[in-house]
């Protein structure tokens, strides 16, 4: 498995950079409300894929004509995403055939991890709450694979050093 | 399977870095194969053996299980 689609080793600072004030600011939207004032949009027409999560809540805003999205969420989800992705899919600084196969068990373990804690969920966790699950889910999958690609090819050494 | 990269790599008196790069691969890589958890690949143990001036089976060997 030739190492095609990984960045260059520079982008994970780049990825550190963007994923935490990303993350930070998705756990202060997620559990705050923040929204910025100046990321929000008003378009002139009626987006359909914006309708208001509960049916028939008083906060929908002009319902007709115009349609007012803010996108500090967005912005904190796409943001945590791009830095995520590029801290877990940089190469590390010498590549060489036992970081790929780590690399790919790492993946398959961090799928495993994540599904299973998302089965976990499903039965424990019920009615709006499970919409806190799933915005986590967006996330998990790649957070596992960072700290567990990294603990077997850095941590683990360390602890059988002998 | 067993290795006997660890006695080898003492006769020579390297240490696990100083293998790792003569040999183009990161210490992670020695340091997994010497606490036998990591098998190389064909082409790694042939550099192995060669840069301890050995052959293949000198220093890798099969065992029950394999």
């Amino acid at each position: 498995m030739k190492s095609r689609f990984l960045f260059p080793h520079r982008f994970k600072l780049m990825g550190w950079i963007i994923a935490i004030p990303a993350l930070i600011l998705g756990g202060f939207v997620l559990f705050n409300d923040l929204s910025f004032d100046f990321l929000t949009i008003k378009l002139p027409f009626k987006y359909y894929f914006s309708d208001s999560f509960v049916i028939g809540s008083s906060k929908t805003q002009f319902n007709d004509e115009v349609s007012v999205l803010n996108f500090t969420d967005e912005v904190a989800a796409i943001g945590s995403i791009i830095g995520l992705i590029l801290i877990a899919f940089s190469k590390v600084k010498i590549e060489d055939e036992y970081v790929t196969i780590t690399r790919l068990e790492s993946l398959q373990w961090a799928i495993y991890f994540n599904f299973s804690l998302l089965i976990l969920a499903t039965v424990f966790v019920h009615g709006m709450a499970y919409f806190q699950v799933i915005i986590f889910n967006m996330f998990t999958p790649l957070v596992f694979f960072i700290v567990r690609f990294y603990f077997i090819l850095f941590l683990k050494p360390r602890f059988e050093k002998n | 399977m067993k290795n006997r990269i660890r006695i080898e790599r003492a006769i020579m008196n390297i240490t696990q870095a100083d293998l790792a790069e003569k040999i183009g691969v990161s210490r992670q890589t020695i340091n997994a194969m010497e606490s036998n958890k990591y098998v190389p690949s064909t082409v790694l143990a042939l550099k192995i053996a060669r840069l301890f001036g050995k052959t293949v089976e000198d220093i890798f060997e099969l065992e029950f299980e394999d």
